[in-house]
């Protein structure tokens, strides 16, 4: 017999819940020496196409910086929200809707930017001398995608969760199959079944 | 030494026209145990295909400095009103609204070594490091003591696109394509899309010239609601029927790329408009599900519509206006 969850385990994640669920693809303290070296601002890009996992990390790493808020750009964005901002370091989700002239004048700005992004921007950095740090956010093995969906179901259920219930490698090997690594199609795929 | 596990229950015994809501949770604890203080917190969750909302409706103090003897049960009533606008609990297919009470128990510094950590002890609990163990309960919320009010408007009827039309024109683009430019060029394509736009847009603007104003008034009425329609002399369709419906529409913006859900949650039968000069006029019933009025909260819509449908030399034509409905 299934559980019954307290909700659809393939929801959008609470902020406060995120920390339960996510499995980081990168060295936390690596990242944090990077951003706190205030002597050379440096820019930091979650690089990988969309679905990859990239603003739930920024997310993630941004609760560590409570007065630094992420600024989420979308199509209606004005620049100014970034250019004219005092955070340092410096959160954008979707830095692409930024124009190439905006982009050059933020990055003049000296200081730490984290953002995420579909493609590379190390030429506008190198255009302006300003360190740049890239994560990858492609590729998913089994062993980590079944340890992701195990997580957000045992935090959604109210009892412990027979191994039955749970993912195993095989069930996480097809899901890979079907979706690549298009994590975000998988959440979303799953979230049909469990609703 | 035997570790204290807590087993709580919850309930919601009733919801007033007020929105007010009654209610209360029991506690047993294995062993005895001092706590500081009971307290619980009611939030409103939205979760769903986008990201997850959960928003503080009011804070229940409970007990204050309490000793929980062992395995006694403690009920504690609690009361409160929600605001007039809330949101009832509802189970969509791309999004849910529910409301949950954190109940979390203040143990004493002394005796917080005595509690079990472990989190699945008789119900999950999270311990955290300020001597507090919290736990989640989930419960629904409707109110089926209100009725369903329209919101009286008197506005025009927007006319959908219509998709044959829009595939006629991609046909024909299709046929001219393969006989003029039978190689991939994207160029051509991107032109082809274009121009397949305009063209749609265009015969929109020609069928709505064509046929002129159509316009929705709604009244409330006891047991449901009127649509009136009126129309000009032009607006001339065959086989005329109206109908309203519930649709919740969900955006997805996580991310760096938008997604837009939308499921029509409820469809009304469809009544013919016989004898439609200038006006006509409908009584709809309001759906048996009593937890469906306007929503509009950050993401998430649940909007009603009602869509008026005929043919014009063949083509199935729809107009639609949303509208709002309320619960008084």
């Amino acid at each position: 017999m299934s559980p019954t969850f307290k909700y659809n385990p393939f929801s959008g994640v609470l902020a406060e819940d995120l920390n339960e669920i996510l499995v980081p693809r990168f060295d936390r303290n690596v990242l944090m020496s990077k951003i706190k070296q205030t002597d050379k601002p440096i820019a930091i890009e979650f690089l990988g196409k969309k679905g990859r996992g990239k603003t739930t990390h920024l997310l993630h790493l941004n609760t560590e910086f409570i007065d630094s808020p992420i600024v989420f750009l979308n199509s209606n964005s004005s620049a100014s929200e970034v250019l004219n901002n005092d955070s340092n370091p410096l959160f954008i989700d979707s830095i692409h809707h930024l124009g190439l002239p905006d982009r050059l004048r933020l990055f003049k700005q000296n200081k730490t930017i984290i953002y995420t992004t579909h493609y590379t921007r190390k030429w506008e950095c190198r255009l302006l001398k300003k360190e740049i740090y890239s994560l990858h956010f492609n590729g998913i093995d089994p062993e980590t995608l079944q340890h992701i969906l195990n997580k957000r179901l045992l935090l959604a259920s109210d009892i412990e969760l027979k191994s039955t219930h749970l993912f195993s490698v095989t069930d996480s090997l097809e899901l890979i199959k079907k979706f690549k690594d298009n994590y975000r199609a998988i959440i979303n795929h799953l979230y049909v079944t469990y609703q | 030494m035997t570790k204290t596990a807590f087993i709580q229950g919850f309930s919601i015994e009733s919801v007033s026209t007020t929105n007010t809501v009654t209610g209360y949770c029991t506690i047993n604890s294995t062993e005895t145990i001092h706590t500081e203080g009971i307290t619980g917190m009611i939030h409103f969750q939205v979760r769903g295909r986008m990201a997850s909302q959960k928003e503080h409706i009011v804070t229940l103090e409970l007990a204050n400095d309490m000793v929980l003897n062992s395995n006694e049960t403690y009920t504690f009533p609690f009361s409160f009103t929600l605001p007039k606008e809330s949101i009832a609990s509802y189970t969509g297919k791309n999004v849910s609204f529910t409301y949950c009470c954190d109940i979390i128990i203040a143990i004493t510094k002394n005796d917080s070594n005595l509690v079990d950590r472990n989190v699945f002890a008789k119900i999950k609990a999270i311990v955290t490091s300020k001597n507090e163990i919290k736990t989640t309960h989930y419960f629904d919320l409707v109110n089926n003591n209100t009725a369903y009010e329209v919101l009286e408007i008197k506005e025009t009827f927007f006319l959908q696109t219509n998709l044959l039309i829009s595939l006629i024109f991609i046909l024909i683009f299709g046929a001219i394509y393969s006989y003029y430019i039978p190689e991939f060029n994207t160029l051509y394509i991107i032109l082809g899309v274009v121009l397949i736009f305009l063209l749609v847009f265009v015969a929109n603007q020609f069928i709505k010239g064509a046929l002129g104003k159509v316009s929705l008034e709604t009244l409330q009425n006891d047991d449901g609601f009127y649509c009136k329609i009126y129309k000009t002399k032009k607006f001339n369709l065959s086989n005329q029927t109206l109908y309203y419906e519930i649709i919740e529409e969900v955006t997805d913006s996580r991310g760096s790329t938008t997604a837009t859900y939308k499921e029509t949650i409820f469809t009304s039968p469809k009544r013919p408009l016989t004898d439609f000069r200038e006006t006509s006029t409908v009584q709809f019933d309001y759906p048996e599900n009593k937890n469906l009025k306007s929503v509009n909260y950050k993401e998430v819509s649940i909007f009603w519509r009602v869509v008026l449908e005929g043919n014009y030399y063949g083509t199935k034509m729809k107009y639609s206006r949303v509208f709002k409905v309320l619960k008084n």
